[in-house]
């Protein structure tokens, strides 16, 4: 605390810019644990949910190739027997089940891809998050004491004086 | 994946509130109380928040990167 006097005009001032502080500190650690929820969201999903989901795709689109395979051998012996050849769509049928396929495949590869990049990447970029948490909890009770210090000192300065008319 | 968007420029809009209101405290007190209270706190939170907020914006960007290919 400074020995020289206080240039204050009221206790006001220092209480409302106690709320904001208070404001500021609340809104930086709901916004910083959202972010750590949403990153520790991501890496759970791409250690469990995600990879299951896509083999599980993987298995189900390698049935569809198959199946569409053989509606167009079908389609082909149908074609040697002289019935008209109407392979067209069963052609086309299995290009998309190849190309739904490899989509899976990227996509499975990407997730284990990904589940390692993250864990490198996130440590690196939580550490501001994580000091500005550090600072909060050190810092924000260190201001509060200052700040209701200041108050005791400012509301004791502008009691009025019993008998003081001025 | 839940989403996280704007936590960053968010983070950047609850400091500019606070050192809005910081900066009107001068009117109305100026000693030095004023000063070190700046010193101790204000400058150093300032700038850990906006070096939060830019490592927020990133995590989205990644995130955001890691929802388009993993879904």
């Amino acid at each position: 605390m400074s020995q020289r006097p206080a240039r204050i005009e009221s206790p006001e001032v220092i209480k409302e810019l106690r709320n904001r502080f208070v404001i500021l500190d609340q809104a930086c650690r709901s916004l910083l644990m959202s972010c750590y929820a949403d990153v520790q969201d991501a890496r759970q999903q791409l250690r469990t949910e995600r990879p299951l989901f896509w083999k599980h795709e993987v298995r189900r689109r390698e049935e569809a190739l198959a199946a569409a395979k053989q509606e167009l051998a079908r389609a082909r012996l149908a074609a040697e027997r002289g019935v008209r050849f109407a392979g067209v769509d069963e052609q086309r049928a299995v290009e998309r089940a190849k190309q739904r396929l490899e989509e899976a495949e990227r996509k499975l590869q990407a997730v284990g891809r990904w589940a390692v990049l993250l864990d490198q990447k996130a440590d690196k970029l939580l550490g501001p998050v994580n000091a500005l948490l550090i600072l909060l909890d050190q810092q924000t009770p260190q201001a509060m004491s200052r700040l209701d210090l200041m108050l005791d000192h400012l509301e004791e300065y502008f009691r009025p004086i019993p008998g003081d008319a001025t | 994946m839940t989403g996280s968007d704007g936590s960053g420029p968010a983070l950047i809009g609850a400091l500019k509130d606070f050192n809005a209101h910081w900066e009107r405290t001068a009117a109305v007190w100026h000693d030095a109380a004023r000063a070190r209270f700046e010193e101790d706190f204000i400058r150093e939170l300032t700038e850990s928040v906006r070096s939060a907020a830019n490592a927020v914006g990133q995590i989205e960007v990644l995130l955001n990167q890691i929802r388009r290919d993993c879904s």
